[in-house]
This record gives C-alpha cells, sequence and structure tokens, in this order.
C-alpha cells in the first residue's frame, strides 16, 4: 500500500467536479451540509459528459420522432389506431409528441441512462479510488448512499423533462397546438394538457426510482462500473421480459415494472388514480427494500480501494 | 491493491467485522420482510368476513330484484379465463376494447345518477372506450379511432308504453305491492325448479359487506357449474358476480367492484360533446352505435354479433329479416339459442377480422346428420356455426348444440 492515507490532495486522483472539497473540511451537520453534498454529488453527475450527451441523445430521439411522423403525415391516415400510442393524435396536438416519446422511452432508453449514472455511483468511485478519500473525510457511509440516490432520482427527473420540454417545443414547431383532447373523449385547454404532461413527468421520473435504488445496490457490490451499469440494465429488461410471460401472471402485480406505463389513466377525466397510486406504492415497497440491501453493504462493506 | 487503508476503517467503524455485518443485514432482510407482510398481509386482513344479521336467500334474492337504484360510481374489473385462444388487440388497444372483453383482465369505470344517466369507460392501456348515457342520448367514444357515434334512446315515456304493451310479460317480476315475504317465496319458486339457490356467508367487496349468493344449476348438461353473488347488505346491489364452470375450481369469469361510492357523481362525468377533429356518426341504437365503435371503418358487415338485436343478415346491417328472432331449444340452463342468417358465422361477433380469425382458427370443423360447421367450446359457453347460416349458442357442451340442431323448431 503506497497511496497516503490524508488529504485526496497529495495524491490519487481527484475527485471531479468538486464533490470531495464540498465534503471535506470541518464536520459538517444539519440539513445545509446535507444539501452541500447533494449539490455537489448533483453537479458532479450533471457535469460527467457521457451522462450530458445521454440527455441530448434523449432530447434529440424525441425530436427525431416528431420529425418523422411529420414528414410521413402525407400519406399516413390520422387516427387509424395502429401504431405505438399517442402517435396518432400527434398530427392533431403537438403536445402529444411529449407523451408519446415518454411513452416510448421509459420501457427502454430512460431505464438504460438511470442504470448508468446509478451502477456509477458507488462503483466508479471505488474503482477511480475516490470512494475511500470521500471516507476519510466525515462523511456518513449512509447519508452518502442516500445522497447518491438522490442525485440519481434527480438526474432521472431531468432525463424524463428533457423528452417533456424537447417534445413541447418540437410539438410547438411542427405541429397545431390548442386544446387537449383527453383519452375520455373531453376537451381540455392546453394548459391543462401541460399541467398533466407535468404529471406525467413525474409518475415517469416514481417508476425510474427502483431502478436508481437497483443500480446503487449493485453498484455497491462490485468495483467495476461498468459492470454495475450492465447488470442494472439486464435486470431491468428480464423483468420486463417476466412481464410478458403468460405463465408468470402469479408474478405480474409485484414486477417493479408493472405499473410503468399507467400513467395513461393520468390523461383520463375524471382522473383514474387508483392505478397510479398502486404503482407509486409498488416502487416504494420496491426502493425500501433494495436500499436497504444496499445500506446494509454499504456500511458494511471494507473499502479496500 | 492489496488490504484496507487503515484510515478509511476508522472513519464508519466497519472494522468490528462480521457481526456488524450480520446485524446491518439482518435489518436489511427484516426491512424486506415488513414490506412483503405489508403488501400480502394487509389486504387479506382487510377481507374478513364480516358480521351480518341472518338473512335467507329467498329474502336476498327478493331484494335484489326490488332494490332501489342509487346514485353510485366505482371500478369494476372483469376477468375472463374462457379458455380462449389470447385475441390480437390493436396495439394502441391493451384492453380497451370492447372484444378485450373476452379475455384477460378489463379495467372499467362506473357512473350512474340512479336515473337517466349513465356512464361506462373501458380502460385500454392507452387507449378508453366510452359509453355515455344522457337521457335520450348516447355516445359511443372511441380514442384510440377517434370516432363518436351518437344514437337516440326511447324516452322513458316510449319506454313505459312498450311495456304496456306488452302485455303480462311483466308478470315474473316481484310485484310491488307484495310483502318481503311474498316477494322472497316467489322469488325462490320461480328459480327452484332450475336452480339451487343458497346463502353462503358473507364477504366484503370494495369494502363494504355483502352476503354471498350462490346459485346452483339442477341440470348436469350445462357446463355452468354455479353463479356466485355478492349483494351488498345495505343497498342489495350486486356487487360482484362470479361464473365458475362444472368441475373447475376457479371462476372463468368474474366481475366485480374493486371500488364504489353511492354518492352522486358530477354532472360533468354525463356531458359528453364530441371533441374537435372526432369522426362523428349516427347510429340507430346504442347496440348499433357500440358494435359500430368496435369495428374498423369498412368492415362493419361482420359486425352482426355485437348488435344484441338478433342476427343481421349480411347482405346489409341494420335490415334483420322479420322472423330472425332467435328460436330456443331446450329449457333453463340447457337452453340453446339458435341464431338464422348470421353469415358472418363464428367471425360474426367478433366484431375484429383479427380476433375473428382467431375464435376461426380455435373451432373444430365439424359436421353430421345436421349439416356441417365449425364448434368451439368454451369453459362456460358453447357455438356452433353451421354451413347453413345458422348459429348455435348455449352454456352447454357442443354435443348438445348438434343434437339441438336436429331439433324441429331448429329448423332452417
Amino acid at each position: 500500500m503506497s497511496a497516503p492515507d490524508t488529504a485526496p490532495a497529495t495524491g490519487g486522483p481527484a475527485r471531479p467536479g468538486g464533490g470531495a472539497s464540498a465534503a471535506a473540511g470541518r464536520r459538517p451537520s444539519g440539513a445545509a451540509a446535507d444539501l452541500r453534498l447533494l449539490r455537489s454529488e448533483l453537479a458532479l453527475v450533471l457535469s460527467r459528459r457521457r451522462n450530458v450527451v445521454m440527455l441530448v441523445v434523449l432530447a434529440l430521439l424525441t425530436a427525431l420522432v416528431g420529425v418523422g411522423v411529420d414528414l410521413a403525415t402525407g400519406d399516413a391516415d390520422p387516427g387509424t389506431g395502429g401504431g405505438p400510442p399517442f402517435l396518432a393524435s400527434l398530427t392533431q396536438n403537438g403536445l402529444f409528441l411529449a407523451f408519446a416519446s415518454l411513452t416510448a422511452s421509459l420501457p427502454v432508453f430512460l431505464p438504460l441512462v438511470v442504470s448508468v449514472v446509478a451502477g456509477e455511483s458507488v462503483a466508479g468511485e471505488a474503482s477511480s479510488g475516490t470512494l475511500r478519500y470521500l471516507l476519510v473525510t466525515p462523511v456518513d457511509r449512509t447519508r452518502l448512499l442516500v445522497t447518491k440516490f438522490v442525485a440519481t432520482v434527480l438526474y432521472a427527473a431531468v432525463a424524463a423533462l428533457a423528452i417533456a420540454v424537447t417534445g413541447v417545443l418540437v410539438g410547438l414547431v411542427l405541429f397545431p397546438v390548442g386544446d387537449v383532447v383527453l383519452l375520455s373523449g373531453t376537451t381540455a385547454s392546453y394548459g391543462e394538457g401541460l399541467l398533466r404532461l407535468a404529471a406525467v413527468t413525474a409518475y415517469a421520473t416514481a417508476m425510474l426510482t427502483t431502478v436508481a435504488a437497483l443500480g446503487l445496490l449493485v453498484s455497491t457490490l462490485t468495483e467495476v462500473p461498468v459492470a454495475a451499469m450492465s447488470a442494472t440494465a439486464i435486470v431491468v429488461v428480464l423483468v420486463q421480459i417476466m412481464g410478458q410471460v403468460p405463465q408468470l401472471s402469479f408474478l405480474h402485480p409485484w414486477l417493479f415494472t408493472d405499473g410503468w406505463l399507467r400513467f395513461a389513466d393520468l390523461l383520463r377525466d375524471p382522473l383514474a388514480l387508483g392505478g397510479v397510486g398502486d404503482g407509486l406504492l409498488l416502487q416504494a415497497g420496491w426502493v425500501v427494500v433494495l436500499l436497504g440491501a444496499a445500506w446494509a453493504r454499504m456500511t458494511s462493506k471494507d473499502v479496500t480501494s | 491493491m492489496v488490504g484496507a487503508v487503515p484510515g478509511t476503517h476508522g472513519v464508519t467503524g466497519a472494522h468490528t467485522g462480521s457481526m456488524r455485518t450480520r446485524s446491518r443485514w439482518a435489518l436489511a432482510a427484516a426491512t424486506t420482510g415488513a414490506v412483503v407482510a405489508g403488501a400480502v398481509v394487509v389486504p387479506g386482513v382487510a377481507s374478513a368476513d364480516p358480521d351480518l344479521p341472518p338473512t335467507t336467500a329467498g329474502q336476498l334474492l327478493a331484494d335484489v330484484a326490488s332494490a332501489q337504484e342509487l346514485p353510485f360510481s366505482g371500478t369494476v374489473e372483469h376477468t375472463s379465463d374462457l379458455g380462449l385462444p389470447e385475441l390480437p388487440q390493436g396495439q394502441g388497444a391493451g384492453g380497451g376494447d370492447l372484444v378485450g372483453l373476452l379475455t384477460g383482465t378489463t379495467t372499467l369505470r362506473v357512473w350512474s345518477d340512479g336515473e337517466q344517466r349513465q356512464r361506462l369507460a373501458l380502460l385500454g392501456s392507452f387507449s378508453e372506450t366510452d359509453v355515455v348515457r344522457d337521457g335520450t342520448d348516447a355516445w359511443v367514444w372511441r380514442s384510440d379511432e377517434r370516432t363518436a357515434v351518437h344514437a337516440e334512446l326511447p324516452s322513458q315515456e316510449q319506454l313505459e308504453a312498450a311495456r304496456g304493451s306488452a302485455g303480462d310479460e311483466g308478470a315474473d317480476a316481484p310485484m310491488p305491492g307484495a310483502t318481503p315475504a311474498e316477494a322472497a317465496q316467489r322469488a325462490l319458486a320461480a328459480l327452484d325448479p332450475t336452480t339451487e339457490v343458497l346463502l353462503d356467508g358473507t364477504t366484503t367487496v370494495a369494502g363494504r359487506d355483502a352476503y354471498d349468493l350462490v346459485l346452483r344449476p339442477r341440470s348436469t348438461i350445462s357446463l355452468v357449474g354455479e353463479v356466485r353473488l355478492a349483494v351488498d347488505a345495505e343497498t342489495s346491489y350486486p356487487l360482484s358476480v362470479q361464473v365458475t364452470a362444472r368441475g373447475a375450481s376457479d371462476p372463468a369469469l368474474r366481475t366485480a367492484f374493486t371500488d364504489l361510492s353511492y354518492a352522486v357523481p358530477d354532472d360533468d362525468v354525463f356531458a359528453f360533446t364530441p371533441p374537435d377533429g372526432a369522426e362523428v356518426r349516427e347510429a340507430p341504437s346504442l347496440g348499433a352505435a357500440m358494435a359500430e365503435g368496435s369495428v374498423p371503418e369498412g368492415r362493419h358487415g361482420a359486425s352482426s354479433g355485437w348488435t344484441g338485436e338478433g342476427p343481421v343478415s349480411s347482405s346489409g346491417r341494420g335490415s334483420a329479416p322479420e322472423g330472425a328472432a332467435p328460436t330456443v331449444v331446450g329449457e333453463g340452463w340447457d337452453a340453446v339459442a339458435v341464431l338464422r342468417g348470421a353469415a358472418g358465422g363464428l367471425t360474426g361477433g367478433a366484431g375484429d377480422v383479427g380476433a375473428g380469425q382467431a375464435l376461426l382458427d380455435a373451432a373444430q370443423p365439424v359436421s353430421g346428420e345436421y349439416g356441417s360447421g365449425r364448434a368451439l367450446q368454451t369453459a362456460l359457453v358453447s357455438v356452433l356455426a353451421l354451413d347453413d347460416g345458422r348459429v348455435l349458442v348455449g352454456a352447454v357442451p357442443t354435443s348438445v348444440l348438434e343434437q339441438a340442431a336436429l331439433d324441429p323448431a331448429a329448423v332452417p
């Protein structure tokens, strides 16, 4: 062992984004310190080039869907019912680009980017050797874990927002805007449509909390970030496949992907909140279980690198 | 790297080793246990059988028949396990389709003001089919096709006039003047020859206390094993219906409220204005409107079975020839309905060509003295579609349908 065990500045790779500097210093206490730690963690996540590129790709995908539909409108018969959900409504109202893109991204793209960020969170620091420096400073492991979880969830929110905002903007440019026809055939104002989009975005973020917790757990089990990322993504895909197998139908209500696409209920009138509530409760259950395991692992493991 | 950095150990005290590790994992496991217990046990506790004042099966039957119309709103879950093949559905539909009621689980929302206004919404994963009735106006809205079909309904006076002219048809219904005991007796007596009626304890449905009423066919032929109703102890509304096939342990059909309130629904719920950009059509009746809504454009010829108004000749929708009303062969639970002129055969009732084809593929070709055709037996209902245009339907095995096809009353 040649690495010094004192200040991070004297050797070893520096923690980018100023994470270590904010966490270092006097023993932090109270909410202000928590917030400082979270801010530094979030800055770290959002400044990583890979994470920014993923956000840009999500936005580009959304724009691409809009342009594609716009080009195809000439020969497509609107309202035939086929194709991905909400896409048929797109030619009537641009706001549906945001709904269609969120629906299309939630099963694969969004969990993938959250897997990358969550998988990186602990394993990345362990592999680059910054984790032990972070822990030398008086930062409680539990607090560090919670901070990383919250930062990952916030990143998920930013990713969902990137899709929603791009959808709204591209929709404004390419398609007619105005009153929104809800699934129940009721007409709502554009403002109410935006409110409902905000609710859908929040629900999509909530659905990604389990992925974040799962990624965090896997991340505490390995020091190879890529392994943590791919393992998380694979589990998410596997669970969705299980959700498609009729022989496993007894398991379906308990799979964390079960309620993912239930946000269509937020586009009904009157609002149907039963299914949405069940979806949120299921996520909460999974998050508690997975974070509990991640906490047990994090607070008991030997940090050796 | 080999070994741990001493400094990191000092920080959080992971040094204490395996005992600490074990206690941490034990705590995590306990949390998991608590979550699982919460998810599995809590709903179980809530549905413990309630204590209700004693009643009789006959009394309950009479109560159901004479229950007052109340305003209500709620959510209904409908599950079909008839042994049908998975029916193809439009990708966006995912159950929000009338055909979807035949297989799998469908969620419906229902509202009623207890009088002239009702609404029913079939929830698909990304679509919705609404049937709204506001007095004499009825609308069928389908979000995935953006169609709104309007139908004019007969007014209350017209209905009463029609009922009056039907003469003593209504004599079987419990008379309002009869005492509860008489009504109970009468209801039981009407059913007794064909059906064993018994009370089977109490239950809870959608958070409401209910009596479990079981109707068991005395027939040894019928595919139906038993029909189980949960009757609201307070309002006598049926809260759930389960139909179990003979010899089966799980119900083949189950419709139950998952959520129910007797509060008066908002007026907005019953108001429907077709949104801009929707295709608005007119239909002669609500049944036709529902059929029209569920069939893609240009395929209306195949929609006969859904109208609920008897068979429709393939030559034209809505022009059912006189005298084409279904003939009934057999009695009670063994009754077989014979529809004539439904040339669409088994595809006729499917409402969707894709689903119809799937049903047709599941049907076995049959032939005999009665002719030839295709037969399909599900857990509860059998269908025999003959090449001569007759379609026989009943809650009996297909062999009984084949015999019924030979019945003089059923000849083409």
